[in-house]
């Protein structure tokens, strides 16, 4: 796959993350999963809570890695490709 | 091959340095903004309180069926309601009217007998009616807090008589008892309540603009004989008698920021002794609940307790560090808080912590928003 493709399928997966880990985020703080838990909408407290955690985890602390270093590990792999040789 | 290497070895740069700094960039500019009392960040997390307070219209907040619970719930969210919203409009007087309509909601529902119906249900009586000689009623403490920020904003408030015939009451059993202590509920004595009593007694004179009572010098005393662990220097959680019961990280981290009002010297000491108990990874850090060498289970008090380290601890620490002005340990908690509490957008400029309910964000707006100004 081609470097600027290859970048571009990354910050989309990153804004997808990101937008996703918003979304349930604001869905939590706009409610109180205690009283949710205890007497409301159990399981889609429940379900936003246990993919928002380790969503966050992900996007803390896996995300930027994957994305600096994937990024300049591919920089690097164009830079050392063989250059096509121009026609005679 | 050698692509593989090289890969392999950016990664582990990458990673590295990423978590060396990851909680710093992530957490310490908003750290800096609630240390240094930003009026911006401590009125998003308020508005958000005050929203949820004033929405309620029962006593209770949450009806799990379990009547200690959630009568001491309803108790904790109004109170730290007050304490929060309090200390921001002390520090901005501007906002008074914007979050006095919340503190009168709460203060109204404070001393209402029905929200805590366990302590009558124990007692025979709330205490909010009436105190038998011999009765301790420590839980009044909370509630005498609460009452006590809510005269410092507004002097003349419908429920200062109460306020103070709950603090002339409680006065004469800190200062008659020999122990510094007094009972929460009939046969059950919890140091960190009789630390609210005395912050709620500090309080009373300090909204009133009285001297600080010069009695609770000699109270101290004998709480600390009885209640201080001498190893840890911190609190006894739970006593049956004097010098027993095991020290616990919660109820000395909430203690701490109860004695602010009315013994600072004891509160300063109190966060100087939670601060050995820090533990840290990646520049995260958290309070034991219990000292090194010693383990245990969580429980309402504490929140889960998860690697020793707990909840609760670790948030009411949070106000130690602020009365205390440990900006060190302040940042170093407030990473923890904002990676698993996880402050959001909620709604009309106001934010929240996602897995705080309104108890968390309560509980958190007070201890963030600790500690006179400079």
């Amino acid at each position: 796959m081609r470097l600027s493709k290859r970048l571009a399928l990354r910050f989309v997966l990153v804004l997808v993350a990101l937008s996703l880990h918003g979304a349930l985020g604001r869905y939590l703080a706009g409610l109180d999963p205690i009283d949710e838990l205890v007497s409301g909408e159990r399981i889609p407290v429940l379900f936003a809570a246990i993919v928002f955690f380790p969503l966050r985890a992900f996007v803390w602390f896996v995300l930027p890695v994957w994305l600096t270093a994937g990024t300049i590990a591919d920089l690097f792999d164009a830079r050392s490709q063989p250059k096509p040789r121009a026609q005679p | 091959m050698i692509s593989l290497i090289r890969r392999a070895i950016v990664w582990v740069l990458c990673g590295a340095l990423h978590l060396a700094l990851v909680a710093s960039l992530l957490c310490d500019r908003e750290a800096s903004r609630w240390y240094t009392r930003d009026l911006s960040t401590q009125r998003a997390l308020a508005d958000h309180v005050a929203r949820g307070v004033l929405a309620q219209d029962s006593p209770t907040f949450y009806q799990t069926g379990v009547s200690r619970f959630d009568g001491q719930s309803a108790v904790a969210i109004d109170q730290m309601a007050l304490l929060g919203l309090g200390q921001i409009v002390l520090a901005h007087p501007e906002l008074r009217d914007r979050y006095l309509p919340a503190m009168r909601a709460s203060a109204a529902r404070l001393s209402d007998p029905r929200q805590l119906e366990y302590a009558a249900s124990v007692y025979g009586q709330s205490g909010l009616l009436r105190m038998d000689p011999g009765e301790g009623h420590a839980y009044l403490g909370y509630i005498g807090l609460g009452l006590g920020m809510m005269r410092r904003v507004d002097p003349h408030f419908p429920q200062a008589a109460l306020h103070d015939r709950l603090i002339a009451k409680l006065s004469e059993r800190l200062y008659a008892s020999e122990t510094g202590l007094i009972e929460t509920y009939p046969g059950e004595s919890w140091p960190p309540d009789v630390a609210a009593v005395a912050g709620a007694i500090g309080l009373h004179a300090l909204s009133a603009g009285r001297p600080r009572p010069a009695a609770l010098d000699a109270w101290q005393a004998r709480f600390e004989r009885c209640a201080l662990d001498p190893e840890t220097g911190w609190l006894r959680q739970h006593t049956q008698r004097c010098g027993a019961g095991a020290p616990r990280g919660s109820g000395t981290a909430v203690g701490s920021y109860f004695l602010s009002f009315s013994s600072p010297d004891l509160s300063a000491r109190l966060a100087r002794a939670l601060a050995s108990g820090e533990r840290s990874f990646l520049g995260f850090a958290a309070i034991r609940e219990y000292p090194r060498g010693t383990r245990g289970l969580g429980d309402v008090d504490s929140g889960p307790v998860i690697f020793g380290v707990s909840v609760g601890a670790t948030g009411f620490g949070l106000g130690a560090a602020m009365t205390s002005r440990d900006e060190r340990l302040m940042r170093r908690l407030y990473r923890t808080t904002r990676l698993f509490g996880a402050p959001m957008p909620a709604g009309e400029g106001a934010s929240a912590f996602a897995s705080g309910g309104l108890l968390g964000n309560a509980l958190l707006l007070a201890m963030l928003t600790a500690g006179e100004e400079e």
